[in-house]
Formats: C-alpha cells, sequence, structure tokens
C-alpha cells in the first residue's frame, strides 16, 4: 500500500468533487480519525491509518484490500469510481436524484434512467452532473450523470433518457468478479 | 391360558403405529397401547396384562435417548420450527399419556368394583372367551400381516430356517423392496431395538437387526454405507432415524441484520412492506431474523443489495456469540470465506480496531471481498493466506476465529450430495487440516486472548479430538461459550478418551434445535509455545499423589511431571527440555542418572539381604530408603551408616 502520488490526487478529488463538490474536505481532514486514501494494486482504497499500519504486515501479493475501496486507476490514468464507496458519497452528496419503484429493477440490472422513472431531483442540477441516485425510500442505490439540467428534465418527453447510469448496487450480483 | 397366550412367538403387540415414528413419546406408548388399526380391543386387554409383568418397559426410551430434555427444546425454540411432526408429537405424546390413564382407570375400576364372587367368576369367564377369540384372531391376522415381521416373511417356523431367511433376505435387499415396505420394516425394527430381549423374533439378535435397519435406511435415504456405519456410532437407533428424517427436510431461511446500516426493527418493517413473511428468530439473537413465506427473491431485494442484511444459517450466529467481541479489538477470522460470520464480528466491533479476513482460496475471497465492501465494513483487511503458518504473518490477536473446513455432515439438508460422495479418506484429510489450523490459531492469538473454534460436522474426529490435540500440543485450556442453548461435546466416544472440559463445548443437531448441526468450542490462551506445563497435564496427575508428595518436610517442592517410580533426589527441572513427539508423562533422564539409579536399586536389594541376616529393626520399605540424598560410593561404608540413617529418618517423619 502506498500513498498517492499529487497527479493521482489530483485525478481522484477531481472525480469526487463532481459527486460531493467541495465536501471532499470531509473524507480527508475527518475529526474523530485519520483516514487516508492508499493505493493497491491499481485500486484506491479509503482506511484509517491504524488499519493501515497493521495492513503493512501482509504481504502484497497476498493482500486484496483494506478498509473501502473507492475505485480503480485505468491503463491511462483516468479514476473510475466503483459502487462500493456509495455510503460514504452518499453522506456527502449536494445533488440527488430519486428514481420510481417502476424503473428501480431497471437502474438496478445497468440501464439508463428515463424520464418516466423519474422521481424527484434537487434543484438546480447542472447537466451532466454526477449525482447520487437514490430509490423513493430513500435508500441510495448508485451513481449517475444527468442528461439534462433539473429545468430541462420537465420538459422531457416520458421516454427520453434522463440519467445516465454509471454504477448501480445490482453489481454485487452481477459483477462480483469485477467489482472494484 | 394367558401365560401360553404370551409365550407364543407372535410378538405383543402386531399392531403397528403407522405414524412414522414422528413423536418417540407418541410411538412408545402408541405401540403398546394399540392406536393402530387392527384389533384395538385386544391391544387394551393385553396392555392391562402385561402391566404386572414389565412396567418398566414403557419408561426404556426416556433413559435411552435422554428425549425428554430434547422435547424441552424443542418446545421453547418453536418459532423455528416448521415441522409439524415434532410439535405434534409432543401435544399428542400429552394427550396419549392422559388417555392412557383414562383407559387403565377404567378397567381396573371394573375388576375391584365388584365384591360378589359370582359376577367375578362369570366376568373371568367371559374374558377367557374373549381372549380364544382373540388369540383365533390374532394367529388370522399374523398371516395377514406377513410383511411388518422384521426377518420372517412366512409364518412364524421358531427360527429354524433362520440362514435360510436371512440369505432370502440378502437377496431381497439386492432386489428392489418397495419404499414403503422398507419403511414399515424400519419401523418395526426401531421397535424392537428398544427392548430387544422381550421384542425379538427368536434367536436374533441385537447385531442382526441393527444390519438390517443399517440395509434399510441406506436404501431409504441413499446415505453410503461407510457413512451410515459412523452415523450410528454417533446416534441410537431412533435418533438416527429423526436425523436422517430431518436431513430431507430444509432448515428455516434466516436473516442477520447489518447494525451498521439498519436496525431489526426498520428492516423488518421495509421487507413486510416488500411481501415477506418475516419473524424474529429467538431471544438467544438480536440480529436474527427467519423468512417464512417471500413474495421477492431474499438475495435480491434493494435491502440486500445496499447491505441491510445477509442469508445466513442461524447456527453460524453461535460461533461469534461465543466469541466475545468487543470494539476496539484486533481479531482474526481465519477461514472467513464467504464472510457471513466476518461481517456478523465487525458489525459487532463497530467498525473500530482492526479485522483480518483471511482464507486460502482466491475464488471464494470474491465472495468476502463483495460481502465485506457491501456491508460497509472500514475496519477489515483482507488476505490470502493458508490459515497454516499465519502466526509468521501476524501475531497478537485478541480474539481468533477459526471456523475450520470440514467434511460438512451437519450441512446435509443443504446439499444431498455429501450423502454419498464423503468417505474415510475426507475425514482424515479434513481433520488433519483442522488440528493444524487450530495450531496456527492459537499461535497467532495473544496470551489471554480467546480462540473460537467451530465445524459444520458432527464427528467426533473433527471436533473433539481436535480440540483434544490442541490441549495436548499448546498451553490453552477450554472455557465457557457461554451460549444459551446447545448440547455438551463428547469426552468419551468409542475408544477415544478425551479431556473432561470438554464436555463444555457445544454440539448442536438439526432434529432438536432445527439448525444445522454445528460444533463450537472456546479456548483461552494461557501461554505461548508448546505445551509444558498445560492444564491438561497437570489435570492427569492423581490429586492423591501429589499432596503426599507436598507434606513431606525438607524435601523442595517436587516437579510437575508424574514419574512412575518416585525420584531420588527432586531436582529443580531445566526450563527447557528437549522436544518429544506426542505425550511424554515418563521424565526423561539423562543417562548418568538412570545408571546411578540402578546401582541404588542393587543397594536396596543388597541392603533387604542385610536386613533379614541382621534381622535388623527396621521395617525397610524401598521408598524410605530410595528418598536418601547421599550417595556414597562404597558399599561397605553404606551398609554401616544405614542403619543409623534409617533411625534418624525414621525419628524425622516422626
Amino acid at each position: 500500500m502506498r500513498p498517492l502520488t499529487e497527479e493521482e490526487s489530483k485525478t481522484l478529488f477531481k472525480k469526487l468533487d463532481k459527486y460531493i463538490g467541495g465536501n471532499t474536505r470531509f473524507l480527508v481532514d475527518r475529526k474523530d480519525d485519520e483516514w487516508v486514501f492508499r493505493l493497491h494494486n491499481k485500486k484506491v482504497w479509503y482506511l484509517r491509518t491504524a488499519t493501515e499500519k497493521l495492513a503493512g504486515n501482509v504481504a502484497q501479493q497476498n493482500l486484496l484490500g483494506a478498509g473501502v475501496c473507492f475505485g480503480r486507476f485505468t491503463h491511462n490514468g483516468k479514476f473510475k469510481l466503483g459502487i462500493t464507496c456509495l455510503d460514504f458519497l452518499a453522506q456527502f452528496a449536494q445533488n440527488k436524484f430519486w428514481v420510481k419503484p417502476n424503473q428501480e429493477q431497471a437502474f438496478l440490472f445497468g440501464n439508463n434512467v428515463t424520464r418516466a422513472g423519474l422521481g424527484r431531483i434537487t434543484e438546480g442540477t447542472a447537466k451532466h452532473q454526477g449525482v447520487i441516485v437514490l430509490n423513493m425510500a430513500d435508500v441510495p442505490i448508485g451513481f449517475g450523470v444527468t442528461a439534462r439540467s433539473t429545468l430541462e428534465c420537465r420538459k422531457l418527453e416520458s421516454a427520453q433518457v434522463a440519467l445516465f447510469h454509471e454504477a448501480d448496487i445490482g453489481e454485487y450480483i452481477r459483477r462480483e468478479e469485477q467489482l472494484i | 391360558m394367558v401365560n401360553k397366550k404370551r409365550k407364543s412367538s407372535i410378538p405383543k403387540a402386531v399392531v403397528l403405529d403407522r405414524s412414522g415414528g414422528a413423536g418417540v413419546q407418541k410411538k412408545k406408548i402408541g405401540g403398546d397401547k394399540g392406536k393402530g388399526k387392527l384389533v384395538p380391543i385386544r391391544a387394551e386387554s393385553e396392555e392391562s396384562d402385561f402391566d404386572d409383568v414389565a412396567p418398566a418397559m414403557q419408561f426404556d426410551e426416556d433413559s435411552d435417548l435422554g428425549i425428554g430434555g430434547g422435547v424441552e427444546e424443542v418446545e421453547e425454540f418453536e418459532e423455528f420450527e416448521e415441522d409439524e411432526e415434532n410439535d405434534g408429537g409432543a401435544q399428542d405424546a400429552d394427550s396419549f399419556i392422559s388417555d392412557a390413564d383414562s383407559d387403565e382407570d377404567e378397567e381396573y375400576s371394573d375388576d375391584s368394583g365388584s365384591g360378589d364372587f359370582d359376577t367375578k367368576v362369570a366376568k373371568g369367564m367371559e374374558r377367557l372367551e374373549q381372549l380364544k377369540a382373540e388369540a383365533a384372531e390374532e394367529q388370522h391376522a399374523a398371516t395377514m400381516s406377513e410383511k411388518r415381521h422384521v426377518f420372517t416373511k412366512r409364518p412364524e417356523e421358531g427360527g429354524d430356517d433362520e440362514e435360510e431367511e436371512e440369505a432370502e433376505e440378502d437377496a431381497d435387499m439386492l432386489e428392489n423392496i418397495p419404499l414403503a415396505e422398507r419403511q414399515d420394516r424400519v419401523q418395526e425394527t426401531l421397535r424392537v431395538l428398544d427392548n430387544v430381549a422381550s421384542q425379538r423374533e427368536g434367536d436374533h439378535s441385537r447385531d442382526e437387526y441393527l444390519s438390517i435397519l443399517k440395509d434399510d435406511l441406506i436404501a431409504i435415504y441413499d446415505y453410503s454405507e461407510w457413512l451410515i456405519g459412523k452415523l450410528m456410532d454417533l446416534f441410537p437407533p431412533r435418533e438416527l432415524f429423526e436425523f436422517l428424517e430431518t436431513n430431507e427436510k430444509q432448515r428455516p431461511i434466516t436473516i442477520r441484520v447489518n447494525t451498521l446500516k439498519t436496525s431489526r426493527r426498520d428492516l423488518v418493517q421495509a421487507l413486510t412492506r416488500k411481501g415477506m413473511n418475516i419473524d424474529k428468530t429467538g431471544a438467544w439473537c438480536n440480529v436474527g431474523l427467519q423468512i417464512f413465506e417471500s413474495d421477492v427473491a431474499v438475495g435480491s431485494t434493494a435491502e440486500y443489495l445496499a447491505g441491510h442484511y445477509l442469508v445466513q444459517s442461524a447456527s453460524s450466529f453461535l460461533p461469534v456469540l461465543a466469541l466475545d467481541v468487543g470494539e476496539n479489538m484486533r481479531i482474526l477470522d481465519m477461514a472467513a470465506a464467504p464472510g457471513g460470520k466476518t461481517t456478523h464480528i465487525a458489525q459487532n466491533m463497530k467498525n473500530t480496531g482492526f479485522l483480518m479476513a483471511n482464507d486460502v482460496s482466491a475464488e471464494r475471497l470474491i465472495a468476502l471481498r463483495g460481502n465485506v465492501l457491501r456491508m460497509g465494513i472500514t475496519n477489515c483487511a483482507i488476505t490470502n493466506y493458508n490459515g497454516v503458518g499465519m502466526e509468521r504473518v501476524m501475531v497478537g490477536f485478541d480474539r481468533v476465529l477459526l471456523d475450520a473446513p470440514c467434511t460438512g455432515l451437519g450441512v446435509i439438508s443443504r446439499d444431498p450430495r455429501i450423502k454419498a460422495t464423503k468417505t474415510e479418506h475426507d475425514v482424515v484429510l479434513c481433520s488433519q487440516l483442522q488440528k493444524k489450523l487450530l495450531l496456527s490459531a492459537i499461535d497467532c492469538c495473544k496470551v489471554g486472548g480467546f480462540i473460537v473454534y467451530s465445524t459444520c460436522s458432527i464427528l467426533v474426529e473433527e471436533n473433539e479430538l481436535a480440540v483434544d490435540y490442541a490441549l495436548k500440543h499448546r498451553n490453552v485450556r477450554i472455557v465457557d461459550t457461554d451460549l444459551p442453548f446447545g448440547r455438551p461435546g463428547m469426552t468419551k466416544f468409542r475408544k477415544n478418551r478425551m479431556h473432561s472440559t470438554l464436555s463444555l463445548s457445544r454440539r448442536y443437531y438439526p432434529h432438536i434445535f432445527n439448525m444445522d448441526g454445528f460444533y463450537v468450542c472456546k479456548l483461552e490462551k494461557l501461554a505461548n509455545g508448546e505445551n509444558k506445563d498445560s492444564l491438561w497435564f497437570k489435570e492427569k496427575v492423581p490429586k492423591g499423589k501429589k499432596e503426599k508428595r507436598k507434606s513431606e518436610p525438607g524435601l523442595p517442592a517436587p516437579p510437575a511431571k508424574v514419574i512412575k517410580r518416585k525420584k531420588m533426589e527432586s531436582e529443580p527441572e531445566a526450563v527447557e527440555q528437549p522436544k518429544k513427539k506426542g505425550l511424554t508423562i515418563k521424565e526423561t533422564k539423562p543417562a548418568e542418572k538412570r545408571s546411578r539409579w540402578k546401582r541404588k536399586s542393587q543397594k536396596d536389594k543388597e541392603k533387604k539381604k542385610l536386613a533379614k541376616a541382621t534381622k535388623s529393626v527396621t521395617t525397610d520399605k524401598k521408598p524410605a530408603s530410595a528418598v536418601k540424598k547421599t550417595s556414597s560410593p562404597k558399599a561397605a561404608t553404606k551398609k554401616a551408616a544405614k542403619p543409623a540413617k534409617k533411625a534418624s529418618k525414621k525419628k524425622t517423619k516422626k
């Protein structure tokens, strides 16, 4: 496990900003404990320093990971966010998208959400804005990117895409091996 | 008349209980009382006759099986039971008992009521005629009910053609005997086995009945012969039947609430809204829920995907409960995949401290990783090591959980292939691995920490014997699991004699607790390294002997280990003793001492001769002389000095 380089940190926080805006400082500077981002096998892990120390006893080949996995760096250095950090992002999310029950299952299978499935949306959401997706019971079910801004969404026809799917909790079953 | 009838070779109650052996108590009284269909009146009168002769027979079954305790437990956890049989059996047993009492009262009241001699005689004659008629009917019935006999297919011939019949039976085994017939025969055999001496046909031995039972069970339930043999060693016949029956059915689906993300109450509400018939498990576990019916698939609801709960069998809660997890601890789960127990530990730790989840199989680690990440666990490191040798990676854990890989004979209801595929070799391999893993687990633990060893098997080789091995080779002791229920572990099993504290470990059976077969044992680590002064050895020393030595004045404290012959010189033991494979209760002495010792015994012999010759006062015994400290080289001086020394010794003793 090694700390992230400058570039890697930049890429990571740029991506996180998309979803939680300026609240990234809450992830980095926590008052209760010191949490850090670490890189292991191209994946970004978020964990306490105490945990990191003890995980240092484990050889690199034998360690699968420690703490929470946020995502992975691709071959070209881009950062792909994973579903496993949903809890952390959901609590700091600024823009949210609620999906109606009729399209909830569809979203959990990896499909985009159309206007017909749009339950609620945060006011002032921009176009192509990263959002946290929740179901009507306020349970976070994934990430997405809005297709249109809030105002434009109202004018959409029911079959048109309102939200692009990025990650959903159905992946725990569908893509268990590729879970980041 | 009555005696003649009793001596007939037709068994006492030809009428069989058709209940299929569901409730044991039901069976016992039903068999005698004749709740079967053929001729109830006759059976009742027979019963009253037999009361005088063998009243004890009715209560045999309870003592054999200890089912009384089992029934209690069954009633406690009614929530688990979807099996109506068990409940029905218990209830019916009560009703049976009351019926029996009322019937007996009626009969006896008839006899004792009338005071007139004539009326008595008249009644007696009536009775005789009745019995004659019944005897005739019985003969008729016997010929009709041929297939209910275990051994004979023709009318009884007193066991002359025993061999022929058995040969026929063997031939029949190979042929297809219909399932119903086999089941009937099983019931009849069980009934006979309850009291072979009185119930058997002719001279057939208990072993013969058992072998027939074995063949039938193999045919009905599709077990391998080896496995049925193993189970017959573990259970008495009736309990074995219960066990096999229970394995044919599924245990109820249970889930565990993830308290890191939600509460049990909220989850129950959410799931009932989705259309699940859900209820809490017993008071013993406050994070468990039981699902009776469900409209949606339990493993793919939004709540499941969000990590609010995990599908886990009820018996898997037990080792984590025994582990006594607290916050800010360092805990190791040595065989963690797929992660049910790991996540349970983590939620009990409330994401504090450090949890190391290890598994040897990279494939199963994928499932473990998925579960850990989904349940929102942040203090966990997932590792891929072989559990054997884990102490080279990291030590000093507060708690270690070892849910060892096993043959899985407790979870046959989940995986019926186990019935046919498991062999003796599998057991040998598993038990070897379990012992190694357990030793590693103990080494990883810190002094004063706890290790919980659990398996989903019911075999003694994998459970008690593995723990016994650990007791011999490491400084650990067994402590109480503090689990609210469970059968105590075995301390004696066939030829094995294990440490007495193994009764603190707990065994779980599907047919008693309605959860998967399981075993849990909690160990406390006393010291690092291999055992030298381990509690196990100390327990072996008979208490009387030890006290005697301590009371001898002028000698240093005796060593902990027992030696068959008492020591000459109680020298302090060396701290580091040479390692020896297996147990060595006898102390290993260097060569020099041994030779000295021999010389002393020779001296003793000479001494004796002297004593006889000189007719000394002292009645010399070997021990007294052996305790002497000094060893003079010359025999002559010794001989001279001995009487004086003896005298002085005697004075000190007195």
